[in-house]
């Protein structure tokens, strides 16, 4: 008599072309976990998550690898020790997905994310707090009698049935604030949102075949439409079930999947892009149903690909992503750069905790690290800044500091307005330039043009406050200035500027010249940055046009 | 790889507000309007290399006795400087019915739900002549222009600074901090206060090198923040989904007598 039930189940997570291009890491996750109940009953829980973007969520590629983690163990745990013929009735599990599971699934991501936080302290200074954490989620139930789904998020479901016909299912509804909001796991009561996304549906006896694919946002936003995206979903649940045989065509399907989904993400959003597909099917003699499935938890997530050389002029650049040993192969924890992440484990709750030690140590080294300076290497290759770097710092202290303006001789008028700063040479001035290139670009210029330069130069500086405060108060890092120097060629004078006050490591810095002018007006701004503004106090110089011109 | 299946760029919408009035006339602003947008052009061709999964679309409105599309077809950004015709000044300004065309392209549809929030720089050198309230009420109205990242630049001194910054949206910091002469403050930042985000206030330009220089930051730093999508919480206020770069540098050249100070 054939039988049908779950087959092998599959489920990958990429890195988006953007992010690959920027050097960021993926931000999204996606796991399964295939186990048994009390009676011995076949279960499987697919799951996906994605990290919101932003510097708000600096941490969202944790998060969304936390409530992969913790969404499996929870549902491991609460069903592992339950007995699904005791509980026949699909409304009891439909009211236990809306509302029981969200709340502890919060509370377990939660603990794990403040646990990290602690781990990691913030450079500002901020509490631990779980917003840079956020993310979504999306979670698949499938049991031989019924299957559901919850979680929050821009998340979608799709159920392609026999015939190839795809229907969705189940997607976010549109929220105020635009096309890229969506519910998240940090958000205050994000328990009571899991209801809304929230399907149970029984299987009955006759059920033919059909597929579920759930997917995470990149999938749809790379499609025209929702046709293309309905005909794609179709594609990849085609690709999922290439993988049935032996491991051999495991490996081959996996292998396609994730071609597919670079190929996705590369001619579409950009975004990372992740899927989890389950197969209703005939279960035979074959290696379909029968142990092909992993013993632990799996979780996917890529691994943060090498950053390119921030200074670099090229900014679009590929890097093929390593391959992948197939699933169930090995129990091991993959390294963490280059390869993509898979996580097996058999004792969830100890690996849950020695990865939490090793964060800690890894964010200790990488502490020491930053104190040492290390973090510099990326800023200069061997022999000093790219070529890139100093030719934009150089032109920018060229547009500021001009060339040697023609002297309009004894009694001419000055064309310009004198500004508010005072003049004269700075004395162990932060921003000083080595000895060796101290030329004065202003030297022959006369001490009106000199002001009026100087108050042209503070004019601009002052438009940068906060990103001399930032790097002051270490809030931000100047490499990510000079990562960008093209793009916001002050910011990269000024972080410039930053690294040369520093007397650890002048010998990483490239040597400008500075005009005097620009020399004591970084001088004030740094002297102003170390200050707080008194409450009240005027602004000087008001907008980039101030009344003063 | 999948040949019934279209994979596309996520479109970005860049549209430029231009104020046509006849007072655009004096002291050469329209002309270096007319040059800073076309200087703009190719280094949005640039950004729209470098970021190629957003599909970026031109779009120009201007506004004098009425509103008239003067690019109305959303024409992808390579394409925009062969065909690009100068804007010519005279008449009013109706800036409530620029609002209003807008409004209307930016509904689902033609809106595609899949888009990048929507780049809208506005640019005024006077007070609008017709019913901006109503206008900007229609506008605001549709979701699409709540999601835009909104900037406004203000071309000399009789520009309505309120009207601009109500097209940008609420001044950031309690009771709104204005600075002298109706001027915005720079991002000098109180103890306790988030710093001021740029571009939350009207950029003024008093002359085309700043008015160049605005409306390249507009064009490409901007444009480049927009193109790479971020998911926001939902409930959050939209203007954090696109964090606006700093503002360029805008130095007159001290030996330059001829600048001309609108």
């Amino acid at each position: 008599m054939e039988r049908s039930g779950w087959l092998t189940p599959r489920c990958e997570s990429r890195t988006g072309a953007s992010h690959r291009r920027r050097g960021i890491p993926c931000q999204d996750s996606s796991g399964l976990w295939c186990f048994e109940d009390g009676s011995g009953e076949p279960i499987q829980v697919l799951v996906v998550s994605d990290g919101h973007g932003g510097s708000r969520y600096d941490r969202s590629e944790v998060g969304s690898l936390l409530a992969c983690r913790v969404a499996l163990e929870a549902l491991q745990r609460e069903l592992a020790g339950s007995r699904l013929s005791q509980h026949p009735d699909p409304q009891e599990w439909r009211r236990w997905l809306a509302e029981v599971l969200p709340q502890r699934l919060l509370e377990r991501w939660r603990h794990a994310v403040l646990l990290h936080a602690g781990a990691h302290p913030r450079s500002d200074g901020a509490p631990p707090a779980t917003l840079p954490y956020g993310a979504t989620l999306g979670v698949l139930l499938l049991t031989p009698h019924w299957w559901g789904c919850t979680g929050l998020g821009d998340w979608d479901l799709v159920r392609i049935a026999d015939d190839g016909t795809a229907e969705l299912l189940n997607e976010e509804p549109v929220l105020s604030g635009g096309g890229e909001a969506t519910l998240s796991l940090c958000m205050e009561g994000a328990e009571r949102h899991f209801a809304a996304r929230c399907t149970l549906e029984a299987i009955p006896a006759d059920q033919a075949p059909f597929r579920l694919l759930l997917s995470s946002d990149g999938i749809r936003k790379s499609c025209g439409s929702d046709a293309d995206f309905l005909t794609l979903a179709r594609h990849l649940g085609d690709l999922a079930a290439a993988g049935s045989g032996d491991a051999a065509a495991a490996a081959t399907a996996g292998r396609h999947l994730r071609e597919a989904l670079d190929h996705i993400s590369l001619q579409g959003s950009g975004d990372d892009v992740s899927v989890a597909i389950a197969r209703w099917g005939r279960l035979d003699a074959s290696a379909e149903g029968h142990g092909r499935k992993p013993d632990g938890p799996l979780i996917v997530q890529p691994g943060q690909e090498p950053a390119p050389p921030p200074l670099a002029a090229d900014a679009a650049r590929q890097r093929p992503q390593a391959p992948i040993a197939p699933a169930g192969a090995h129990r091991h924890a993959a390294a963490w750069s280059g390869d993509q992440r898979r996580w097996h484990g058999s004792t969830p709750w100890l690996r849950l905790c020695l990865a939490a030690l090793a964060l800690a140590v890894a964010g200790a080294a990488g502490a020491a690290l930053f104190g040492m300076g290390l973090f510099t290497r990326r800023l200069s290759a061997p022999g000093g800044a790219s070529p890139e770097l100093l030719g934009v710092l150089k032109q920018q202290v060229d547009t500021l500091c001009r060339a040697q303006p023609p002297d309009p001789g004894p009694g001419a008028a000055s064309t310009a307005a004198a500004g508010s700063a005072t003049t004269g040479a700075s004395s162990g001035a932060a921003s000083e330039s080595p000895p060796a290139a101290s030329a004065d670009r202003g030297g022959a210029a006369s001490p009106t043009l000199q002001a009026s330069r100087l108050s042209a130069i503070t004019d601009t500086l002052n438009q940068r406050r906060s990103s001399f405060r930032d790097l002051q108060r270490r809030a931000i890092r100047p490499e990510a200035f000079l990562a960008r120097p093209a793009q916001d060629p002050t910011g990269a004078l000024i972080a410039w500027s930053a690294l040369q006050s520093s007397a650890a490591r002048p010998a990483l810095v490239p040597a400008l010249e500075l005009c005097p002018e620009l020399r004591e007006a970084l001088r004030l701004q740094w002297q102003r940055a170390q200050v707080p503004a008194a409450p009240g106090a005027a602004d000087q110089t008001g907008a980039p046009d101030s009344p003063n011109r | 790889m999948f040949p019934d299946v279209r994979l596309s760029r996520r479109p970005l919408h860049f549209i430029f507000l231009c104020d046509c009035s006849g007072s655009m006339r004096a002291g050469g602003k329209m002309p270096s309007l007319n040059q800073a947008i076309r200087q703009s052009l190719p280094e949005m061709v640039q950004v729209s290399l470098q970021n190629p999964e957003a599909q970026i679309l031109v779009r120009v409105l201007r506004f004098a006795d009425q509103a008239l599309w003067h690019l109305g077809t959303p024409t992808p950004v390579d394409q925009v400087l062969p065909q690009w015709r100068d804007l010519e000044a005279g008449g009013l300004t109706a800036m409530g019915d620029a609002f209003r065309e807008l409004a209307a392209v930016l509904r689902t549809p033609p809106m595609e739900q899949r888009a990048l929030p929507p780049v809208l720089v506005l640019i005024s050198d006077g007070a609008p002549t017709d019913d901006v309230s109503e206008g900007l009420r229609t506008l605001m109205a549709e979701p699409w222009a709540a999601k835009a990242v909104r900037l406004a630049i203000a071309i000399g001194h009789d520009a309505d600074l309120e009207v601009l910054q109500q097209f940008i949206g609420s001044e950031p910091g309690a009771g709104g901090e204005r600075g002298s002469a109706g001027q915005g403050l720079d991002g000098d930042r109180r103890p306790g206060t988030p710093a001021e985000r740029p571009g939350r206030r009207p950029l003024q330009a008093n002359d085309s090198i700043t008015l160049a220089r605005y409306i390249q930051w507009a064009s490409t730093a901007v444009l480049g923040a927009a193109s790479q999508p971020r998911s926001q919480v939902g409930g959050a206020a939209p203007d954090t989904n696109v964090p606006l770069p700093d503002l360029p540098p805008t130095v007159l050249d001290p030996s330059d007598a001829s600048q001309v100070v609108w």
